[in-house]
């Protein structure tokens, strides 16, 4: 866990998925099942969470060594 | 502009997390090395995201966008002339030289190949214009909060310095590249819906094309002569003075920039961090430009869109951006938009305050005042010097306050000092035979020229200073080009006339900091990860875009 909380890759995918969880919720608040561009809050959050979800997936699936950086 | 919780909750976790990445960076730093140099350890996407982010300062992102409402998309050539080739030429010539040296900043780079007083002048120029940049910055983002949100301008600076002093003072300069990183994938993520909301109002770029004259929706087509473009700039001195003495002379030579590529873990990782750059650099005119071209196109159409007015009743340009993010994004993604504005304020102030660290410990403390110290010496001292940066760039902020016109001084400055620089660099990388005593000269001479050049012109209303006029320009930024190419040439012949009347280096003096002298200027690689692939793939992508927008 120490080395992932040291993986760049990690840390933003966790900031991606805070924030990106923020916006859907407020866009879902602001208009409820609305998937239309309209909607920025829902559209911008739903994109952030699925950049979330790759960089998590890739700090997990390919662990920076224990020296250096990622 | 009032805000919501939901977009104060937003700026806070923002907040935390660069106060998280300064601890852990915190782990990493061990030595003087860690935390000036994040310890020549930073792997290549995060080297070159950091490399463009470090440059994508809050005065970018404003000052594009409002280039881009004022002159159209002629702005992108910043990017596609004015960066693109300039970072090309620094990652496949110059990174052997500075990295491979071992320098551990470009005046140590000048002290190795010619002499103690160039890199003196050079660490002094750059530590000045460093702390002020910083400060400049400081003072953008709190006039621009207050100007927005009414937030009280003391705050807005401490705040601020506060929290960069946090993660840069715990973390050196690996927290500052890793802010830089999330910073950059916060303003995409942050200025990207204007441009999907601004374009879906307005019907696309069709709809830009026929809203606006010709020559703000072409970048080459009306540059045969100054006149016919509202930049004020023909071909010629576009590609001279943009293309060649001013953009070789900041990215192949300003120690903030080049500093991300030197914490490379690599010579190679090292000379492809500028080249893998220059692809998403080459796609930021999307966010920082066509949001200028949105916003003119709203007004001319008539949509319920304004800019703010300057008190003597021009357009503010410089609100442009912020006047876009209040009229598209709702509560929420408004908070994403400041934070992502914040963030390039202060990544902009990071990168300042780091590199003017390294320069005054490796370069002036450790040369001048205590040298051969402890390396837990330095380190101290290294703490020391970013609280000094800190409360140096507070003090700008308020001096900035005072004098209005201190950001056009400061590009002037800065204009009037790397053009020489490059020149130096140059005929330093590529000859033997240029001299400590003829570099030093040269860069006398070239930025005293630079001085008279601005002194002996005029250009909307600046220069002339000397009380009268050689040449009079329609814009200033012809009027800067003229200046580069004065003060490069004047520095490049009197640097080659004095070298010839010192004393050579020898040869064994010279080896790893002269082309021809070096052993390794190229990294053995397979051709797909060789950065002479990836620099003909980026001169490929930059011709198209040109040719997209002729």
């Amino acid at each position: 866990m120490g080395l992932l909380l040291q993986d760049l890759r990690f840390i933003i995918g966790l900031f991606f998925l805070t924030t990106g969880g923020v916006l859907t919720a407020q866009g879902l608040i602001d208009g409820p099942m609305q998937l239309s561009v309209a909607n920025l809050n829902l559209g911008s959050g739903l994109a952030m969470l699925v950049f979330a979800v790759a960089m998590l997936l890739l700090s997990v699936l390919t662990p920076a060594p224990a020296t250096g950086g990622h | 502009m009032q805000l919501h919780f939901v977009d104060y909750a937003l700026i806070g976790i923002y907040f935390l997390f660069v106060i998280g990445v300064g601890l852990v960076a915190k782990m990493k730093v061990k030595t003087a090395g860690d935390f000036l140099l994040s310890g020549r350890s930073t792997p290549l996407w995060i080297a070159s995201l950091a490399f463009i982010s470090a440059n994508l300062g809050a005065q970018e992102l404003i000052g594009m966008c409002a280039s881009g409402a004022k002159y159209g998309a002629m702005t992108a050539h910043f990017y596609w002339v004015g960066a693109i080739p300039a970072m090309l030429f620094l990652g496949l010539f110059m990174m052997p030289f500075y990295y491979g040296s071992r320098a551990r900043s470009v005046p140590e780079y000048l002290a190795l190949r010619f002499d103690e007083k160039t890199r003196a002048f050079n660490a002094l120029t750059f530590a000045i214009m460093t702390v002020f940049s910083s400060g400049v910055s400081l003072y953008a983002l709190a006039i621009l909060l207050e100007a927005l949100l009414k937030w009280d301008f003391n705050l807005c600076v401490f705040s601020a310095a506060l929290i960069v002093m946090a993660y840069t003072y715990v973390g050196g300069l690996t927290s500052a590249i890793y802010n830089e990183v999330l910073q950059f994938c916060l303003i995409v993520f942050g200025i990207a819906p204007v441009v999907v909301a601004g374009l879906a109002q307005i019907g696309g770029w069709d709809a830009i094309t026929s809203a606006l004259p010709a020559n703000m929706t072409h970048i080459w087509a009306y540059t045969g002569s100054a006149e016919a473009n509202p930049m004020g700039v023909n071909a010629g001195s576009l590609i001279l003075g943009l293309g060649f003495f001013l953009s070789f002379g900041y990215w192949c030579t300003d120690y903030l920039v080049i500093q991300r590529a030197m914490a490379a873990r690599s010579l190679g990782t090292a000379q492809t961090t500028p080249v893998i750059a220059t692809f998403p650099k080459a796609l930021l005119p999307i966010i920082t430009i066509l949001p200028g071209l949105i916003a003119i196109v709203l007004l001319k159409t008539g949509a319920s869109f304004a800019i703010p007015l300057k008190p003597d009743g021009r357009t503010d340009f410089d609100l442009t951006l912020p006047s876009l993010l209040a009229h598209y994004y709702p509560h929420g993604l408004l908070g994403i938009g400041l934070t992502a504005l914040l963030a390039s304020f202060m990544s902009g102030m990071a990168g300042n305050v780091t590199a003017f660290n390294s320069v005054v410990v490796y370069d002036l403390y450790e040369t001048f005042v205590k040298p051969k110290a402890s390396d837990q010496h330095y380190l101290k001292v290294g703490k020391i010097v970013t609280i000094l940066g800190i409360a140096l760039s507070i003090g700008t902020a308020y001096v900035a306050r005072g004098y209005n016109n201190i950001m056009d001084l400061l590009q002037l400055v800065f204009g009037f000092v790397n053009a020489p620089l490059f020149a130096v660099f140059l005929l330093g990388m590529s000859a033997k035979r240029p001299t400590g005593r003829g570099a030093f000269s040269g860069l006398m001479v070239g930025t005293a020229c630079a001085f008279f050049a601005h002194g002996a012109s005029i250009a909307e209303g600046k220069g002339g200073w000397l009380g009268f006029s050689l040449v009079h320009f329609s814009t200033a930024m012809a009027q800067s080009f003229f200046i580069a190419i004065v003060a490069f040439v004047v520095c490049f012949v009197v640097t080659i006339a004095v070298s010839f009347s010192s004393a050579a280096r020898p040869e064994s003096e010279l080896r790893g900091l002269v082309y021809g002298l070096t052993d390794e200027v190229s990294v053995k690689a397979p051709w797909y990860k060789a950065p002479g692939f990836y620099a003909i793939l980026a001169t490929i992508v930059t011709l198209i875009l040109n040719v997209l927008v002729w």
